[in-house]
């Protein structure tokens, strides 16, 4: 057949088409070769030059470590790095070049070859279609396949099931779950059973419900026991916060193995998931040596009180003016001066007074504001070295005197401590030695059970080995127990508190919070966090010790838990508004820390958080009081400031007594008692009447009674 | 020689991996108190510009119903493919696109907190709302996933239907759990592991680029891949598409010749030859095998939702949250040595591990529900699929399966009728109905 002219030309258009396809493919082949030559050549000289590996400087800088002085070395060092940088950024400007000469070569090959395939396509006549029955067996396949592939995929999640049976990290979604419950205050916990559980009628601190650990190796959590009682095979520690690197040797150890056993107790350890304490925690025997819960609450017995800066019972007043007469039922002027807050007993209140050579205790009615009493404390000095030298912000009288419901005990600078009983008779008198204090000792007393507690700390060295913390018997003033402690003088006062599982005495100072048996003194646990003067004493409250010093932070630790292996933490630190001087009180909630300029910082107790911050512009010394929903706080010139601790500051009112004041208030019967430069006011109206029982959430910090 | 082209494509896209290879490059190391300067992130992209891309893709959905319906020109839909890729891919990254849209939406019904981005709505319904006029003409012309694949395909091959059927379960089992991780705030998988994004951007992790380079040797010879048995809007496509108010015809409306070219010409499978009528004996024995799979329904979404419940705590690992957690609690009870960067990480900013595990437990707790719906997602799933395999209806003529068909035109050039239509100077007849029902 004879070819027709124009199939002739269309078919040599064709040709040439073709030609010109397979020529630029085969140019757009040669090309992307060469490109990804180039570029595997690049990534070998990049890889030549690893910056993430320079052996070669590594190498440099270690001899440059030997030889510091070195600066021709020092200058190599620093040509190479830069030449290293060089190539480094050159070859990946290459690369991404390449990356676009690739990525064109690529478009023009596939284009051609699209055009190659096009010109030799053939037509190929069509495929025969399947049969009926090849399209049933197809089908019949098909389906069988997609039954396999349902049953691996059953399979499949059948696997992972079985694994997640064993997925023990899991465990901490209890925990959590637990935690939403306590914050919610929907799940009450019983007392620990170690103290006076249902004494007074007073609901105790809640067992501190810790977020587990993970279990063992065979152990499993417990979730809602009976309360008192351990799981066999309790979780290794308390989740707490983790402190940041270094620092996981604070963490819960593992615990021991067990057989899985019934539902154990709420957690065990630490009680970092505590933040809504219900209560006061009762301490007490059944003896009636010591004071009961419903005593302790109703006076205000040590520094603080005896929830470390919260107040019980009834409505406070919210506005006084001392030179108005308002609200001040009355002002007695203490005979001399001193730093140290008032306590109160059974409508008493109990000063000291000193200078550098005259050291006094009065007692003082409640209700009227007479001196009851007055005795001076002088003890044979053990040294000669004369009266302390102390700063006039500190003064001769700066610890705060405690009350055990039948003695008082006072404590001066120069290390004289003495016990008094209730009406003045002087029951002991004895010296500690005349502290080395650059500043002078503060540190106030605590009690507990017959024993007087004093941090005794000082030198300017915690290698000195002069710090202690003493346990004196509270009837003669002898020594029970003396513990030395690491640290140099600290301003701090020891709190003793209840976690649930045992009494401890903890205590702030450079560089370690330490805390003791009460028992024989012996060390529970420690945390290195502090650092220069500590000033601030801790607090205690949801379970949590919060302790803070300037330069150092405000930090959260969770106490340690023998029984469940758990080491003591950090759970969380901030840095903002630390205080100086002043201590940080927490309601469980938030806990708030003041500056001595006036700057308050509030944060979430659990988490550390941030939550608001506010400037008083005002000098301020004292420790702030949490009464209910309010706080109390005064400042340098005798101005108390009211507010609510909550989300954000809010002030509810304000009182004055019109002179300077640097001590921190008793909160007793619905009276504040405040201690100025020279004055002791009493505010509020009427009569001072007891303390009631707490309020729900009011307070709990666990401080425990005796 | 016929094999060489494509053994070239593939070597050299082998090849070129290095290229896109990133690299990080640590800071030096200053001694002297240089600082250095803020890391600042590029601001999100203008709002006008979102709406432009809804512009665009709203004119390339028209364009491709236009080319598929009433041009039914292959050519026009080549080039519409090429722009998509160039606008949808290299110009706009990738991002965003209708399949990962899934995400946003999935994550802004789960989570009321979560403000779905105007274009991503828009994205997500627009091709939809297309597929349920015109089918999937997103997927012919204006998918830049789907063009890329296009592009490459030089040899097509057919995948048989035994294997077809199966594969093709996969992309909806994908969607299954991509709108899980999504819902829960975990992840967003699809992008995550979107095989071609790296590139259009030409930079991506190196695990990415080795799995884009193997999907795209395989798009070489097999039709759009990814589309078939990994893409999970497709699912939806191929939910909404078989409802479509314009179907695509093979004929154009004229009566099929039953030449087989269509079924020869179509890459991805999706022309169905005709059926002829069962016999009555395998119609009854059909009709049991239907029925119980009808009564078993129940029993596939219990067991599914039953064994995806189960294997919750496993699922839940995918969430980097419950994985820090995870390792924080191992951690700590020193069941394991050292740490990770994650949990490095964590230690470094300070906070409390009750923190990462309440949020670890709050997630755990939206996979346990989640989990649940996955489940009886799983067991539908392969029991649609079963209930499709046992259903054959009987049609006399080829005709497109509305669920698979992309709408790229192949077909059209194929069928020796279009030809006699061109050669006519006529235009074929526009859409039609829905050709070669029983």
């Amino acid at each position: 057949m004879i070819e027709q002219p124009f199939e002739a030309g269309a078919r040599r258009n064709q040709d040439v088409l073709y030609q010109a396809a397979l020529i630029a493919a085969v140019v757009a082949l040669v090309f992307c070769l060469l490109v990804v030559g180039l570029l595997l050549a690049n990534y070998l000289q990049a890889r030549s030059a690893d910056p993430h590996n320079p052996a070669r400087i590594d190498m440099m800088k270690a001899e440059l470590a030997a030889q510091p002085d070195d600066q021709e070395l020092r200058t190599q060092i620093r040509e190479l790095d830069t030449r290293i940088r060089a190539t480094y950024f050159q070859t990946r400007k290459r690369a991404v070049i390449g990356a676009y000469m690739l990525l064109a070569g690529l478009i023009v090959l596939i284009a051609a070859l699209h055009f190659v395939l096009r010109f030799r396509q053939q037509v190929a006549p069509p495929a025969a279609p399947a049969t009926p029955q090849q399209a049933w067996v197809a089908t019949a396949l098909n389906r069988r396949l997609v039954s396999i592939l349902a049953v691996a995929m059953a399979g499949l999640l059948l696997v992972v099931a079985v694994l997640a049976r064993h997925d023990a990290s899991s465990e901490y979604v209890r925990a959590a779950a637990a935690l939403a419950d306590t914050d919610r205050g929907d799940q009450q916990m019983d007392g620990s059973g170690l103290l006076g559980q249902g004494e007074s009628g007073i609901p105790t601190e809640p067992a501190p419900q810790s977020i587990p650990g993970p279990p063992g190796p065979q152990g499993a959590q417990g979730e809602a026991g009976p309360p008192g009682e351990m799981g066999p095979s309790g979780p290794p520690g308390r989740s707490g916060a983790r402190g940041g690197r270094g620092e996981r040797g604070e963490r819960g150890a593992a615990g021991p193995a067990g057989p899985p056993g019934p539902p154990g107790p709420p957690g065990s350890a630490g009680g970092a998931a505590v933040f809504t304490p219900r209560a006061v925690v009762p301490g007490g025997t059944e003896s009636g040596d010591f004071p009961t819960v419903d005593a302790l609450i109703a006076n205000w017995s040590v520094f603080r009180g005896p929830a470390a800066g919260h107040a019980f019972g009834n409505e406070f007043p919210n506005s006084w003016d001392a030179a108005g007469k308002k609200n001040v039922a009355w002002t007695t002027e203490v005979p001399l001066k001193g730093n140290s807050s008032p306590i109160y007993w059974k409508g008493r209140l109990y000063v000291t007074g000193a200078d550098e050579h005259r050291r006094g205790v009065y007692c003082i009615d409640a209700a009227k504001g007479s001196i009851l009493w007055r005795q001076p404390v002088e003890t044979e000095p053990l040294d000669d070295s004369g009266p302390p030298n102390v700063m006039d912000e500190t003064g001769y009288a700066a610890p705060t005197m405690a009350c055990d419901g039948e003695r008082v005990f006072a404590m001066f600078a120069n290390g004289d401590v003495a016990g008094f009983d209730l009406d003045g008779k002087k029951l002991w008198a004895r010296s500690l030695g005349t502290p080395v204090n650059v500043y002078g000792h503060a540190a106030s007393l605590a009690v507990w059970r017959d024993r007087l507690i004093i941090q005794f700390d000082q030198g300017s060295d915690g290698e000195d080995g002069i710090s202690a913390l003493w346990a004196l018997n509270v009837r003669d003033g002898k020594k029970v127990w003396r513990t030395d402690r690491p640290v140099p003088n600290s301003w701090a006062s020891p709190i003793v508190v209840n976690t649930g599982r045992r009494h401890e005495i903890i205590t702030a100072a450079n560089p370690w919070v330490i805390s003791y048996s009460p028992d024989d003194g012996k060390e529970l646990w420690r945390v290195e966090c502090l650092s220069g003067d500590v000033g601030p004493s801790p607090c205690y409250a949801g379970g949590l010790v919060f302790v803070a010093n300037d330069g150092a932070g405000l930090f959260a630790i969770q106490p340690a838990d023998a029984e469940a292996g758990a080491k003591a933490s950090i759970l969380w630190k901030a840095d903002e508004g630390l205080p100086d001087t002043v201590s940080p009180v927490s309601d469980g909630e938030s806990v708030l820390v003041v500056t001595s300029w006036g700057t308050l910082t509030c944060y979430e107790a659990r988490t550390g958080q941030k939550l608001w911050s506010h400037e008083l512009e005002a000098g301020i010394s004292s420790t702030p009081v949490i009464a209910g929903n309010a706080v109390y706080l005064t400042d340098a010139d005798g101005v108390t400031h009211i507010f609510e601790l909550a989300r954000a500051f809010k002030a509810i009112g304000k009182g004055n007594v019109g002179e300077p004041v640097h001590a921190t208030p008793a909160f007793v019967g619905g009276h504040i008692y405040l201690r100025g430069d020279r004055h002791l006011f009493s505010i509020g109206a009427g009569k001072p009447a007891a303390n009631g029982a707490p309020r729900p959430g009011n307070g709990g910090s666990g401080l425990l009674g005796r | 020689m016929r094999r060489f082209p494509a053994l070239v494509a593939i070597v050299l896209v082998a090849v070129c991996g290095p290229a896109f290879a990133e690299q990080n490059y640590p800071p030096p190391e200053f001694s002297m108190g240089y600082e250095f300067p803020d890391v600042f992130m590029p601001g999100p992209r203008a709002d006008w510009a979102g709406y432009v891309d809804i512009a665009v893709l709203a004119l390339a959905l028209g364009l491709a119903a236009y080319l598929a319906h009433r041009r039914r020109s292959r050519y026009g839909m080549v080039l519409l493919t090429v722009f998509s890729l160039l606008y949808f891919g290299f110009y706009r990254k990738g991002c965003i696109c209708a399949i990962g849209a899934i995400q946003n939406v999935s994550l802004a019904l789960a989570d009321p907190g979560y403000a779905l981005p105007v274009a991503a709505g828009a994205f997500f319904l627009l091709p939809l709302l297309a597929a349920l006029f015109f089918g999937r003409v997103f997927c012919s012309g204006v998918c830049p996933l789907g063009a890329i694949q296009e592009i490459v395909l030089l040899r097509p091959v057919q995948v048989p239907k035994w294997l077809d059927g199966p594969l093709s379960v996969l992309p909806a089992l994908y969607l299954g759990f991509a709108v899980l991780l999504a819902a829960t705030g975990s992840a967003f998988i699809i992008c995550e592991y979107d095989p071609f994004v790296l590139f259009f951007r030409l930079s991506g992790p190196l695990m990415m680029l080795i799995f884009g380079v193997v999907m795209l040797l395989v798009a070489v010879f097999v039709g759009r891949p990814y589309c078939r048995y990994a893409c999970p809007y497709g699912v939806l496509l191929g939910l909404v598409s078989p409802a479509a108010r314009w179907k695509v015809s093979i004929t154009g409306g004229d009566e099929c010749i039953q030449c087989h070219l269509c079924a020869d010409a179509c890459p991805y499978g999706a022309i169905e030859a005709p059926v002829l009528p069962t016999p009555m004996g395998d119609r009854r024995r059909g009709k049991r095998e239907l029925t119980l799979l009808l009564v078993l329904l129940p029993a596939f979404l219990m067991l599914g939702a039953g064994l995806a419940r189960l294997s919750s705590p496993m699922l839940a690992r995918a969430d980097s949250r419950v994985r820090l957690a995870d390792r924080l609690w191992l951690e700590e009870a020193g069941h394991v040595e050292g740490q990770t960067e994650a949990s490095e990480a964590f230690d470094t900013q300070g906070r409390p591990t009750i923190e990462a595990y309440a949020e670890a437990a709050a997630v755990r707790g939206a996979f346990d529900r989640g989990s649940w719906w996955l489940g009886i997602w799983i067991g539908l799933v392969f029991w649609a699929r079963m209930i499709a395999l046992s259903i054959r209806r009987h049609h006399d003529d080829y005709r497109v399966n509305a669920r698979d068909c992309v709408a790229c035109a192949r077909c059209f050039r194929a069928c020796p009728l279009e030809h006699t239509h061109n050669r006519n100077g006529e235009l074929p007849s526009a859409g039609g109905p829905a050709e070669g029902t029983q």
